[in-house]
């Protein structure tokens, strides 16, 4: 039974290896690079100890590299891809009626369909395990510098990745199960799963618990733990914390802005009342939103799972 | 050893409010080779997946070798081989691995028997699976189920797909298989032509409905046509079942299951081929059936 649930998805598995090692071939060189420049420039010193010029440094070092490495949005559809290369064998012994070879020789159904789903499950894990891995290595430097909640980020560290491959993979292998064709299941499954998955990320996320709002007068420090947060929202606002209109902004901005010294400039705003404003999600939440939201995902994974299983039970023959 | 190889008792199975399969009681008996007949769409592929335990069913019991493959697979299945319709097999494995799948899934496999039998075939093992012309899959399909050194074989529409070379190939090889002993077959088909040859029992199955069962010496011993002046049937069906009348203007032509000796210095008396049997059962309006009902909703 494990010889054959391994040989049916033997291709599959080499393709999910290939996807891997062309996302570490892309990484690796950058983040060797990355990782050599942040010791070398001093940038975790300067966020160790402070010092004159770390502004500049640490500034400079996360304009270079926030954005480097353009595969990275790309790799948000590895747990999709993953999710539909273990499931296409499962789904095409439908598709083929092989099933009704597997059930009748002597290994009951129960039996079949625990191994294949065990070893599906078993294996898309241990590809997003890579995945995480190498994501979080390659993230060491910039998570130290900028943090890990942002979107693109927080979606390839932690736990919450596990739950995506497995939601997508539950989510087409009961498409392909009650369809019967791999093909529809792979494209709507996908759809499907992209739609939740950015969904939640826009307009769930943030909101999953209330996201922390902090107001202070122009010109002094934020709260410290604004720092590698997840900036919601920030930008010039009043007192009780509205963010100004672009238009009242600028009139300021442009009444204000006469030339003379910064101090003076920032005391003529401070004058007209304008304050920062910041929401954000601080890097002390991230296992807590974590979890919420591999608990949703997860939830969904093991209700889908359920419908496959009780539909090969009950509505197959 | 059970003296039946299938029993079925008032087995039915129902798919919605459509009855693939109704009422259904019938005994095949250990070690003949049975045609299941019938049209398209009849019921024979729901029959057999209830024999093999493939899905359970709606009303009713069947039991193969004394047991029922859907309440003791683990029971049933090793004794038994099925090759489903259009013969499903991993389409990407080689001979050789599809072998190897054999072997993983049972107890009892004969690697020799599978070897020796294609090897007489002309199939490499090397050879994939999605490389073979249809009579060649389905020789692998029936290579498989034979290594399993089955007592009951169940073949879903085995020669409905080949072309009349493979078609008699593969027949041959199978009384081949038959020929070294013990072993059952059942086959559904909706051909008639060819199973004369191979079986021996016969089940005809029309409008969901087990029409005849019974071997086919006696079916075609039992059977008559007769033919005279246009007249009414009525006399002939007080002793006889009537199974089809036709007419012309000046002729009336009767298939006949007789009950007993038929004479009759009317009619003349002759008799008639299975094919034409059969075709006579398949003629008839599910409201001729006997104990045709009403689908219970």
């Amino acid at each position: 039974m494990i010889w054959l649930t391994w040989r049916l998805q033997r291709l599959e598995t080499a393709l999910v290896l290939a996807a891997l090692a062309l996302a570490a071939a892309s990484l690796i060189p950058l983040g060797l690079h990355m990782a050599s420049v942040y010791s070398a420039s001093g940038v975790g010193a300067c966020l160790a100890h402070g010092g004159s010029g770390c502004g500049s440094t640490v500034d400079s070092f996360q304009h270079r590299f926030e954005h480097a490495g353009a595969i990275i949005p790309w790799l948000n559809f590895l747990p999709g891809l993953i999710a539909v290369l273990f499931a296409a064998p499962l789904i095409l012994d439908f598709e083929h009626g092989t099933f009704r070879f597997a059930w009748t020789q002597s290994v009951p159904r129960n039996r079949w369909l625990t191994v294949r789903l065990t070893v599906m499950c078993a294996a898309a894990l241990l590809a997003t395990f890579a995945l995480i891995q190498l994501m979080t290595w390659f993230r060491i430097p910039l998570d130290h510098v900028s943090g890990r909640m942002e979107p693109n980020v927080f979606d390839f560290e932690g736990i919450v990745p596990y739950a995506y491959t497995l939601f997508a993979l539950a989510l087409v292998l009961a498409i392909g199960i009650v369809t019967r064709r791999a093909v529809t299941a792979a494209a709507v499954g996908l759809i499907a799963y992209f739609a939740l998955r950015v969904g939640i990320q826009i307009w769930l996320r943030k909101d999953l618990i209330a996201p922390l709002r902090k107001v202070w007068p122009l010109g002094l420090p934020g709260p410290s733990n604004v720092d590698r947060a997840w900036s919601i929202t920030s930008g010039p606002s009043d007192a009780s914390g509205h963010l100004l209109r672009p238009t009242t902004a600028n009139h300021i901005l442009a009444l204000c802005n006469n030339g003379s010294t910064k101090q003076g400039d920032l005391a003529c705003m401070r004058a007209h009342h304008v304050f920062n404003l910041a929401v954000y999600q601080p890097a002390s939440r991230f296992w807590l939103l974590q979890g919420i939201e591999t608990a949703i995902f997860a939830a969904l994974a093991a209700a889908l799972l359920a419908t496959a299983v009780w539909w090969v039970r009950n509505r197959v023959s | 050893m059970s003296e039946f190889a299938l029993e079925a008792r008032g087995l039915g199975k129902r798919y919605g409010k459509k009855w693939a399969l109704r009422d259904c009681t019938l005994e095949i008996p250990t070690g003949c080779v049975a045609a299941l007949v019938g049209p398209n769409g009849a019921g024979k592929t729901t029959l057999l997946h209830l024999a093999v335990g493939l899905t359970d069913a709606t009303a009713g019991s069947v039991r193969v070798l004394g047991r029922s493959a859907w309440e003791r697979p683990e029971v049933v299945l090793p004794r038994l081989g099925f090759v489903a319709q259009e013969h499903p097999l991993y389409r990407r494995f080689r001979i050789g691995e599809m072998l190897k799948a054999g072997e993983k899934l049972n107890a009892t496999w004969d690697q020799a028997l599978a070897q020796t039998r294609l090897e007489r075939l002309g199939i490499p093992l090397d050879q994939k699976i999605g490389t073979l012309s249809g009579g060649q899959q389905a020789q692998v399909a029936l290579t498989l189920a034979l290594a399993k050194r089955p007592e009951l074989l169940v073949l879903d529409e085995p020669i409905a797909a080949l072309d009349p070379l493979a078609r008699r190939d593969f027949l041959k090889s199978l009384m081949e298989a038959v020929a070294d002993g013990g072993l059952t077959v059942l086959l559904s088909s909706h051909i008639i032509t060819d199973l004369e040859r191979v079986c021996d029992y016969m089940i005809l199955l029309s409008a969901s409905q087990v029409q005849l069962a019974a071997p086919i010496e006696d079916i075609v011993a039992e059977h008559r046509v007769l033919s005279g002046p246009r007249s009414d049937p009525s006399a002939v069906e007080r002793l006889h079942s009537v199974i089809q009348a036709s007419h012309t203007d000046r002729q009336t032509t009767l298939v006949v299951r007789a009950n007993g000796h038929l004479y009759d210095s009317r009619w003349q008396v002759d008799e008639v081929d299975l094919e034409e049997i059969v075709l006579a059962y398949l003629g008839r309006s599910p409201s001729d059936a006997p104990e045709s009902q009403e689908v219970a909703s």
